[in-house]
């Protein structure tokens, strides 16, 4: 995703990244790592609240005026 | 020696599919000197050996993009878990040795039953129970953001590198173009 990612914003694109695994994403100018397994980055299956809370959580990235990777904490 | 065209420059994001010749991509060069190594090391599932020595593209400096204000902005939505939607598109090619490069689109309100996945490197069951745990359409609308029309869906096991950056990459981009976006959300697997 790493290629991706730089392309669009190569391509004037800002991107957000979201991820659980932070050392693939480390450098890209916006990425929240979340605390679940790898293909359920959003959360557990049935968990609604926590996907919507992800995704506010990602679409707030897009706010940042710096590079940004952080870990999202919440439920 | 730089590699040439190790990434694709902004010039080459509309349907423009680059020189691919091994003489002239450095970077091609050396991965098509890779590649006979690694085969039979992928093909026996030993990918750590084989990806060792995998040549990877020079990472470029990258300007800080600020984003549009928060009601202009289109986010085109993109997925390496190698979604597709089954009723008109075939599944990615999980079985290659070095992968698939090939994209899928399909529409933002696609119903979930439509939607399978073929990856073959993570578990797909999380998915397949609940499409929201990769593709998080409704979470993100919920949360107050506006998708374009199209998801864009390749498989995150791919190896073609150069060939990737040459062709996919660029057809994922002018569809995010195509569909209106100004900003785009990864989601990796």
């Amino acid at each position: 995703m790493r290629l991706v990612a730089t392309a669009f914003e190569q391509a004037g694109f800002p991107t957000v990244v979201v991820g659980t695994l932070r050392s693939p994403l480390a450098g890209l100018p916006r990425v929240l790592i979340t605390r679940y397994e790898r293909g359920q980055n959003f959360g557990a299956p049935g968990d609604g609240a926590e996907h919507i809370a992800i995704a506010r959580e990602a679409l707030g990235l897009f706010d940042a005026t710096e590079p940004v990777l952080i870990n999202h904490t919440s439920n | 020696m730089p590699c040439k065209a190790a990434y694709a420059s902004p010039d080459r994001f509309d349907g423009y599919t680059g020189d691919m010749s091994l003489e002239s991509n450095t970077y091609r060069q050396s991965w098509a000197a890779w590649l006979p190594g690694a085969l039979p090391l992928l093909e026996d599932a030993q990918y750590a050996d084989a990806l060792a020595a995998f040549p990877r593209p020079p990472a470029p400096d990258l300007a800080f993009l600020a984003a549009p204000p928060s009601e202009r902005r289109r986010i085109a939505f993109v997925t390496s878990a190698g979604a597709y939607d089954t009723a008109t598109q075939a599944p990615f090619v999980a079985r290659s040795t070095i992968g698939d490069i090939s994209t899928r689109v399909f529409p933002l309100d696609l119903p979930d039953e439509r939607i399978a996945f073929t990856h073959g490197h993570y578990k797909q069951e999380h998915a397949e129970a609940d499409r929201e745990v990769l593709l998080p359409r409704r979470s993100l609308e919920a949360a107050g953001g506006v998708l374009t029309s199209n998801v864009i869906s390749y498989m995150g096991y791919n190896l073609d590198w150069p060939s990737f950056i040459e062709s996919t990459i660029p057809q994922m981009i002018a569809q995010g173009r195509a569909d209106g976006a100004n900003c785009a959300l990864l989601v990796p697997v």
